[in-house]
This record gives C-alpha cells, structure tokens and sequence, in this order.
C-alpha cells in the first residue's frame, strides 16, 4: 500500500480486483479484466470483480499466461499486485494443464506429476473404476466425464487429449454466395473462433469448448462452419422451436447441406438426419416421454450446444457420457445462475474463444445500444399491500406495477418509427399493456405458425410494437428490433438482461438500438436491476438512470 | 481538496535512493523531522586506534546498548588479538574520544555503553557491509509473496479511536479498563515483544501490543500519562497531518530504536535491517549469515531462527513496511518498501478523497489523509483494512459517535466535504435518524481545536521509562580510566632496556621479559632477521633455558595465530608497551 501509482485498478490479497470506473483508463482495464475475471458487483463507481479457479482456467486456456494476467493487473494496479493474489494467480495457472488425459488403446490414462496424483484418493479412483498405473491412472474410456468433472471440483483441472470419434462422414461446405446472390465469407472473428476450435494435433485443446460472442455477432454462422469444416452428422440441440428453425434456415442459407439431410426434432417432429436440431425442451423431458436415445440414434461426430448457459441438468448428465464426441459450445453470456458453469468447463469444455462486445460494436459488427433505467414511483394503491408482503410478492408488485405503463407509452413516442420490443416476466402484465398498446401479446401459449407470422410481420416492419414474454429471450431473430423496453424480468438474472439486449445487435441502418428497463424506485426490483445489469456492465455498457419525471 | 478525482492525487511518490549506509538518530515520535547532518560517529571512528575500534566493535556486538562491566567487556574482547593492557588502553580511548559512556555503579564498578541513539551509527561505522558481502545477497529479481499490506499506523490511528472512545477512563488502579484493552489488543494486531524493548511497567499490566500502543502514544505525546490519562490534540493533529511516508517512517525509525534497546540480537538485527537499500531484494539466509559473521551470532540452521531477526523481518512485513518474496528458485527473499531515510519529494499532496458508495458503504484508499480517517475511526464501523477500507456508518456507531458529542449536521457537513458528493440516500437516512442535529463539537472529533484538551490534565507523569540507557545515563559519570604504562614499569622494577630498540637475550632472561608480559597484559615484539612480529603470550611453562611460552601472534592488527614460542625460536625481543608502535 505504500507504493502507488495513478491506476484504475485496486487489486486485493483475495483476489479482488476493484476498477474505479471514473478512472480515464477503466474502459481498457475493464477489456482486459473481463478475460480472466468476473463482476461481481458494482455499487458505485467502484465495481468489484474477482478471480476465481475458473475464471483464471478459462483464460488459460485461451492461451493466457499467468505473466500476462499479472502482467496487465500490475500495469492498471493502483497499489501494486499484492503477493498473495499474484500467488494465487500464478498457483492457479500452474494448475491448469498439469493433470492430462490422453487414450491408450482403448483406455484412457490418467498422467502428471507425481505429487499431484498422489493428492486423488484411493476411494475416488475406485469410484471411477479406474486404477492406479506406472505412469499414471488407467480410467476407463466411460468415465472421462466424471473423472474430469470430480477434478475440477478438487481444483485440478484436466486437459482432454483422449481424442474424439470421427463420426458418419457427412459432405457439406460453407456456400460463397447467399441465395439472394449476396457474396458471404466468414468474418474474422468468426475464422479464428472456428479455427480454435477445430485445432487438433499438439494443442490438441480443440474439439470440445464453449465459444461466447454477442447475439447478433453470428453464433450460428461459427457452428455451421464448424460444421462444414468437420463434415460429420452432428446433432444441434438449442433452446426451443422457433430457434430450431432458424438453425435450419441459416444452415440451408450458408453451407451446401440438402434440405432432406436436415432432421427436426422437437414436439411436432421427430426426424433424425446427418444434421439433426433439437430443442432442450424435449431433450430435458422426463419420465418415458424422454428423448436422450436421440444421441444414440446416430454416430454423431459433433454436438453443438446452442445457449449453453440454458443446458438442463439431464442433458449435463449424458454430456458426461459423450466426452468422446466433439462438443461445441455457445453462447452470448457464459454466466450460469445456477451455479454450474464448472459443469460447462468441464463437460462441454473450457471457454475457447471470446471477443469483448463493445470490441464488435466498434468494428460496426453489432449495433450500439444505449441502455437506460427508468424508475416509476410505485402505484399508490399498491402502497400499504407492498409493505405488508413477503419478498416473492413484493418483487411480483413491483414487477407488474401499473404506472409502467405510462413510462413504457412515452418511451415508445420518443422512438417513431422504430420497431419496439415490450419484454416482460408477468403474462397479466403483458395482455394489460397489450391492451393499452394496441400491440399483440407473443408468449409460451401463442401457436407456432402464429408465432412465426407475428415474427414475420414485425421483421418486415408492419407491426411496429411487439409484446413478448421470456419465449424472445433466446435465440430470436429479428434483426429490426431498434427499441426494446423491460418490464419486468426473473429476479437478477445477468444473461436474461445481456439476452434481452441481445435482441437489438444485429446490425441496422444507423446501427443504433435503444434498451430501456423500466423499475419500480425503492422496491426490491432496483436491488434486483443493479445485479441483472452487470454482465452489461462487465462487457463496458453504462445504464443512464432517469429518475420520475424525467422522461 | 485539489480534485475530486482520486487519481488526480495518486501521484507516484519519486524517492531519493537510500543511503549503502544508515545516517540513524533515534528521535521522539512526535518530534519534527527526521534527522539531519553529518555523523560525528564516523569522524570520532576516523580517530580511533584499531585496538579500540575492535573493543567498540566487541560492545556494540556483544552487548547492543546495555551497559558492560568494564571486565567482561575486556573479557570479551580479549577473544581477539589484543593484550590486556592494550584493550584497557583501548577501552580509555574511547572514553576519551567520547565514543562511549562510561559509569560508575553503586558499588564502584565501572560499565561502559554506547547511547541507543547512536547505535545505529556506531553499527554502521564499526561493522559497515562490504561491497562484496552486498552483491551476495542482493537478488536481482524476486516476486513478491508476502507482505506489503495494511500499515502499521492505520492499526495505531484505530487503537488511538478505541482509546478516545473510551475516554480512556481508568480503573482506580489508575489502570485501562479490561473492555479497552480487549479492544486495543484487537486493534493493534502484532505483537513485538520477542524484538522490541516495552516499558515493563505498561508490559506488566498489558498484552505486548497494547503495550507497544501505550509506549507509542505516550513516547508521542499524544497521550499524556498521569492520575488520569488525557489527550494532547495539537499533537494528535500533527500526526494527523503528517503526510503519509513521513508519518511511517517516523514510526519505522521509532520501531527500529525500540529493538536497538531490547538486546544485542535485536539491535543486530535493525542494524542490518537499517542498512537494508529500499526496493531491493534480499536472500534471506544471506542476511541471516551477514548477521551471523558480524554480530558473532551461535550457528545455526539458515533461514529464519533467530527469534529476533525473523521477528523484526515479520514484523515489518506485517506493517506494510516490507514484503516476503521468492525467486525463481524459490529461495527466500526480503526487501523493504521504504528505509529509515529515504525522502520522498512529495506526498503531500495525495491525499486520496473519501468514496461514498450508494449503499452507504464508505471507502478510504491507503493514502486517504488521516484527518479525514479520524472522525470515521470515531463515528462509523470499520472493515478489514485493505487498499480500500469499507467503513460503515450503523446505528450503533452513531451511538458511540453521539456519546463523543458528535452531531448529525458535522458528520454531514464533514462527510460531503471530505468526498465532494452528495450523501448516498442510507447515510442520509440513518443520519437523520440515529444522531442528534448538533453535536457539542467534540475536539477530538473535529481535530481543529487550537491547544490542548484540558480535561485530566493533572500531576506528574506516572509513566516513566525504565530504558536501560536512561537508567545508565542517572548514574555518576565515571572519569577516564587512565592506563600508564611508564607507571606500570616503576611499580614492576623492569629494566627499562626490554621497552627499549629489540635486542638478542639468554634463554633465561627471554623467560623473565615473558613472564613480565604475561603478568602486565602486553604483547612482545619478536625479530628473526628480516622479519618481525608481535606475539601475545598468555603462559609461560618450564624454567631455567627450557621453556614454553603460549600465546598468539597478531596478524596485521586483526587475526590471532595461536603459537608456542620456544627459546629457539626468539631471535631480538622487546616488552610492547600500549602507545609504543612496533618496529617493523
């Protein structure tokens, strides 16, 4: 502490690290940060990340080193790096990669220093079936998964070099031109993600990981050339049947696939082809009406999980299974809310590739949005039922306060002309402002043709405002939506406010989009916003506050 | 304030490289500025004869600042190559050169001692690091493990809080109550006795830590003992006020002349540790054997046992004043982040302003102003101290605030102005509902008063020192023992040709000037052709023409060679008196 220089971070002995965001240099120490460590909170101008195991392994293994992380910690360190953080980084780091898995013959082995094997119980190998040899543990071929996600846990990451199954050859390539006769090529981005992932040979690191880039950046365009460039039958399960149509569409647009190659599985139909798209809903059901027979039905040589932060625990459980499959994972926000993302790390595989959104916005890749909180006093009549509630209701009366919707009619006027996405939790609430705005309600019980159709008109610009409940926070395309204003939404969550931005990226004219979340003042819900806010936050967005009246 | 904006003020403090060498001077905590000026110690040391640099060098090892009897100083010494008579001489030298104190004890006996002041210097001077011992234990890169966190005083601005919130009120044993001592105890953290000299009238009645506090702020001045213990709040103020690395090293040299006065050991130790250069690092096992070889510490395993060298390493690492660091290989290293004497240019200006977090949360940087620090020491609740320290204002500290007679309106008034915004709707909240409007203007919240706290400000200090150097320094100077030679000669009935040009004797004549030696404590002067030499002899064995006498020859003023001297072997020889040089 006695040592300082003019930095924007304060880095703590625990592994705290604290970016003044008035400092002129936050918005590149905040870049920087983001690649190994993770907001936490952000009460004031001081925002709180921390770094953790995983956040450090997830930089390793995009090639990070750990002089390059401490490196840029003690570039932005206000106070210098503290001995005992540089320590753990470098503890961390020095973690990550010792522990290897490589296949013998039919078996795997277990490999790394001596000392560290010796920290694996006797009783844990004899859980996994596996056995202690010359060189290692001889694991059985079965149990990569829970081997590999048994150590992550004890904070021994392994590296997976076992290789993977070439599955049933499948001949497709990425088109040079789009139906419409508009030339399409990779962008950049989407090369070297492509090009992470599917590296083989020494690195080896390739074949499974999870690659994360704004909605709108082209995630699908990443997984098709994924696709292409393996050639195999792969099975892509995403987050519900809207999107698993999409999947279809932008595969027949992009690549040379034929449309009788293309299976859809989901609640209306069953078809398993080379390339199959199912949706996690039917892939989670339970009882005897499930379908995880769907990843033995073929010799896939691929799965891609599409929004890899929504996969179920079942579909966990039997990626265990799969480690012998590529896997490919991805994603706009790697942030699980229920805690499980050293599941994804171990399972689906580590973070491979990521750029920094605002790092997009500024190549013009996705669009600029200026992301507003707009507070409204709490109805009068709610008043005195508010105080007497019990948390649950609190939030659902703050969540679903009437006087919103004179906040949401306002901001709608500001916006002539530019199509506008009303996103909310409360069904009532929606059919309410639905009402009032004269616009149609989309939710979970709308028909899919009418869905579709709703789709339709909004994206060709014949219905300017679309009511929509949390069936839009996932992948939905409407690549006009320039406005969307937040109601109300599920507690704090982080991804489904990054998701609900992520439906104004795609790029447009004047690349400019307009985000509003609109929060009952001095209720739990301004508690809940700053939480929601703060993968935002993290990827370099600000939240202007507008106070009553101000609108 | 200059700016609102806190890296606008975290200017890079620019230093002056350390000094190779300390240019120490004990000093009172609150007195002003460090020391300054040339060294008397090293011109007095450019005077001195060998004989008596090797006897202050035997003091200053063997004995730190305690007073040593006469004898056993000449004991000690006499393990060297010296006679007698010569370190008796020696002994005088010093005296007279005013290098040394010398008293006179109850029953007569002599003891001499260096001031603890000077110890530091003297150390430098009499045992300094040579250039090659230096490269050995440098180490060019090193990362850091340990070490380098909260300051120490932030740990004494929180103790100084417990004690004004508790008045301090005294039990009728004129003692703190044990409520304050559990609070100061958790305040003050480290405990330094295994390294540091503690009054033992205040180590006595409390845990080590507290009792450092206690010597602290009394040596200060900002508290101020007697029948009841009051405040001296210029004084507090000044420390308030002293810009950060001032205020620590201060205190590091305050700390530092404390392990000078605990033992020989510990002021070894802070020797070392003071001719440490600032931003470098150090093997650790190459400082313990620099301390070895030069204070003649017992062998040992390597590393850190010795209780005081790794207690003061430890201890100043956990002040924030040092870290632990390790290199490539993994061996153990140590540099300190700020010396006894580095002057930074400028700190004055960086005070870094108070961040007022919308959940009423209050952050304070590492070089947030102390003044600013106080009144939330004294009114808010306070997290771990860390680069920014999380303080909280809670209904239970406004309570205590309130007790201190601390308003609603100066805390507002004082929190705006010390973070320039606006206060965050909880402190506006919890002020306008757990504090009256306004306070009787505490003094000790506001700092601002000029002159001094009055209440209990009463009869004569009940503290007083047991230093053993002040103790030393009340006894009856003793004048320069005088060593006459001449004197000794008459009294002994020598001829006075054994004194004179080295001349060829009987065996039996060469016997009688040895025994003359060995009884009066000199050396002879030996000459076999071409060559000359000074032998010691301790004992002379045999009579007649066959004898043996033991004893040492010295070589170039400082290694002893252990002989035996047989009346072949003496060629011309004369009686070495102190004063007379040897002919060579």
């Amino acid at each position: 502490m006695l040592k300082r220089k003019s930095g924007p971070l304060v880095v703590l002995e625990d592994g705290t690290v604290l970016l003044d965001d008035a400092h002129p240099g936050a918005e590149k120490a905040r870049e920087a940060l983001a690649g190994f460590a993770e907001l936490v909170k952000r009460p004031g101008t001081m925002h709180t990340y921390r770094m953790t195991p995983l956040s450090v392994w997830n930089a390793a293994s995009q090639g990070k080193p750990a002089e390059e992380i401490l490196d840029c910690l003690e570039a932005n360190a206000r106070y210098g790096v503290p001995g005992a953080a540089a320590g753990k980084v470098k503890q961390w780091l020095s973690r990550y990669g010792e522990l290897e898995l490589t296949a013998i013959g039919g078996a795997l082995l277990l490999s790394g220093p001596a000392a560290r094997l010796r920290e694996i119980t006797d009783e844990s190998i004899a859980s996994w079936g596996a056995a202690r040899a010359a060189d290692g543990i001889a694991v059985p071929g079965e149990r990569r998964g829970d081997l590999k996600r048994e150590l992550l846990r004890m904070g021994m990451p392994v590296v997976d070099h076992a290789g993977y199954r070439e599955g049933e050859a499948l001949s497709i390539g990425l088109r040079g031109e789009l139906p419409s006769g508009k030339p399409f090529r990779l962008r950049d981005y989407q090369r070297q993600a492509v090009e992470r992932f599917c590296r083989d040979g020494v690195q080896g690191a390739g074949g499974s990981g999870v690659i994360v880039l704004p909605c709108g950046a082209g995630k699908t365009v990443v997984g098709a050339a994924a696709l292409a460039r393996l050639g195999c039958a792969t099975l892509i399960l995403t987050s519900g049947s809207t999107s698993v149509r999409q999947w279809r569409r932008e595969l027949l647009e992009k690549t040379t696939i034929a449309e009788d190659d293309i299976g859809e599985y989901t609640g209306e139909k069953k078809e398993v082809r080379p390339v199959t798209i199912a949706s996690y809903q039917i892939m989670g059901r339970r009882g005897s009406g499930g379908h995880m027979d769907l990843f033995s039905r073929r010799d896939w040589g691929l799965i891609i999980y599409d929004e890899v932060h929504l996969l179920p625990a079942p579909v966990f459980r039997l990626t265990a299974e799969l480690q012998a499959t590529r896997r490919l994972g991805l994603t706009a926000t790697l942030v699980r809310e229920d805690g499980r993302a050293e599941d994804v790390f171990s399972l689906i595989g580590p973070k491979l590739f990521e750029l920094p959104w605002k790092a997009l916005e500024r190549e013009g890749w996705i669009a600029a949005v200026s992301c507003r909180e707009v507070r409204v006093p709490l109805a009068e009549e709610d008043g005195a039922t508010y105080d007497a509630a019990g948390a649950r209701t609190q939030l659902r009366l703050a969540g679903e306060n009437p006087r919103k919707a004179e906040a949401v009619r306002r901001l709608l006027e500001k916006h002539p002309g530019k199509p506008a996405l009303v996103i909310g939790q409360y069904l009532r609430q929606l059919s309410s402002l639905g009402r009032q705005l004269e616009a149609p309600v989309l939710s979970g019980s709308t028909p899919p043709e009418e869905r579709e159709e709703l789709y339709s008109r909004f994206n060709s610009g014949s219905l300017p405002v679309l009511v929509v409940s949390k069936v839009a926070n996932f992948a939905i395309d409407m690549p006009d939506a320039a406005v969307a204003i937040q109601v109300s939404g599920s507690y704090g969550s982080r991804q489904e406010e990054a998701q609900r931005i992520g439906r104004l990226l795609r790029p447009k004219e004047d690349n400019r989009a307009y985000f509003y979340t609109v929060v009952t003042e001095g209720t739990k819900e301004t508690e809940f916003a700053l939480k929601r806010q703060l993968f935002m936050i993290e990827q370099g967005y600000t939240y202007e506050i507008a106070e009553r009246g101000s609108l | 304030m200059g700016s609102d904006k806190p890296w606008e003020r975290s200017k890079a403090v620019r230093l002056t490289p350390g000094r190779s060498g300390p240019a120490h001077r004990p000093e009172q905590p609150g007195s002003a500025g460090p020391f300054s000026g040339a060294d008397p110690e090293a011109e007095i040391w450019s005077r001195l004869s060998p004989v008596s640099k090797d006897v202050l060098r035997c003091l200053l090892t063997r004995f730190g600042v305690h007073p040593a009897e006469e004898e056993r100083l000449l004991e000690e010494a006499a393990a060297g190559c010296w006679s007698g008579l010569e370190l008796r001489a020696g002994l005088s030298g010093l005296q007279a050169a005013g290098a040394v104190q010398a008293r006179l004890r109850f029953w007569g006996e002599r003891a001499v001692a260096v001031t603890a002041g000077s110890y530091l210097n003297w150390a430098a001077v009499a045992c300094p690091w040579t250039s090659a011992e230096e490269k050995l234990a440098r180490r060019s890169a090193a990362s850091a493990v340990s070490g380098g966190g909260a300051l120490y005083s932030r740990a004494l601005l929180g103790a100084l809080a417990e004690l004004a919130r508790s008045g301090p009120v005294l039990t009728v044993k004129g003692k703190l109550h044990r409520g304050t001592v559990k609070a100061l105890e958790q305040a003050a953290g480290l405990n330094p006795e295994s390294f540091i000299r503690l009054d033992p009238s205040l180590r006595l009645d409390y845990p080590g830590s507290v009792a450092l506090v206690l010597d602290w702020s009394f040596s200060s001045g900002i508290l101020r003992p007697g029948a009841a213990w009051s405040w001296d709040v210029q004084k507090l103020r000044t420390w308030l006020d002293e810009p950060l690395m001032e205020r620590e090293r201060r205190l590091f040299r305050w700390i530092l002349d404390r392990a000078v006065r605990h033992s020989a050991e510990a002021a070894a130790a802070a020797s070392v540790v003071s001719s440490l250069r600032e931003d470098v690092w150090y093997s650790v096992p190459r400082l313990e054997l620099l301390c070895r070889s030069r204070f003649g510490w017992p062998a040992g395993r390597p590393g850190r046992d010795s209780p005081a060298h790794a207690g003061l390493l430890e201890w100043l690492a956990g002040c924030g004043w040092a870290e632990w660091g390790e290199t490539e290989q993994g061996k153990s290293c140590f540099r300190l982040l700020l010396s006894a004497e580095g002057r930074e240019e400028e700190d004055s200006d960086g005070d870094e302003p108070l961040l007022l977090q919308p959940d009423g949360d209050i952050w304070a940087g590492a070089w947030t102003s102390y003044r600013q620090l106080w009144p939330l020491e004294l009114a808010a609740e306070r997290g771990e101290v860390r680069e920014l320290t999380a303080y909280r204002l809670t209904e239970k500290s406004l309570k205590r605030a309130a007790a201190l007679g601390i308003g609603a309106g100066q805390l507002r008034e004082w929190l705006s102005g010390a973070s320039g915004m606006a206060l965050p709707p909880p402190v506006e909240t919890l002020l306008a509902q757990g504090l009256p409007g306004t306070g009787s203007r505490s003094a000790l919240f506001a700092v601002e008063e000029s002159g001094e706290e009055a209440a209990g400000l009463a009869g004569r200090p009940s503290w007083q020192s047991s230093d053993p150097s002040l103790t030393f320094a009340a006894l009856e100077p003793a004048p320069p023992a005088e060593v006459q030679p001449g004197l000794v000669l008459q009294a002994e009935k020598l001829p006075a040709a054994w004194t004179g040009v080295p001349r060829s004797y009987r065996p039996s004549t060469c016997r009688q000037l040895l025994e003359s030696a060995v009884r009066l404590h000199i050396p002879v002067e030996l000459h076999d052709g071409e060559s000359a030499g000074i032998f010691v002899p301790l004992q002379v064995q045999g009579d007649g023409d066959g004898w043996a006498a033991e004893g040492f020859y010295r070589k170039d003023n400082e290694a002893r060679v252990p002989a035996m001297l047989i009346p072949g072997q003496v060629g011309r020889i004369r009686l070495l008196m102190p004063g007379n040089a040897a002919a060579r």
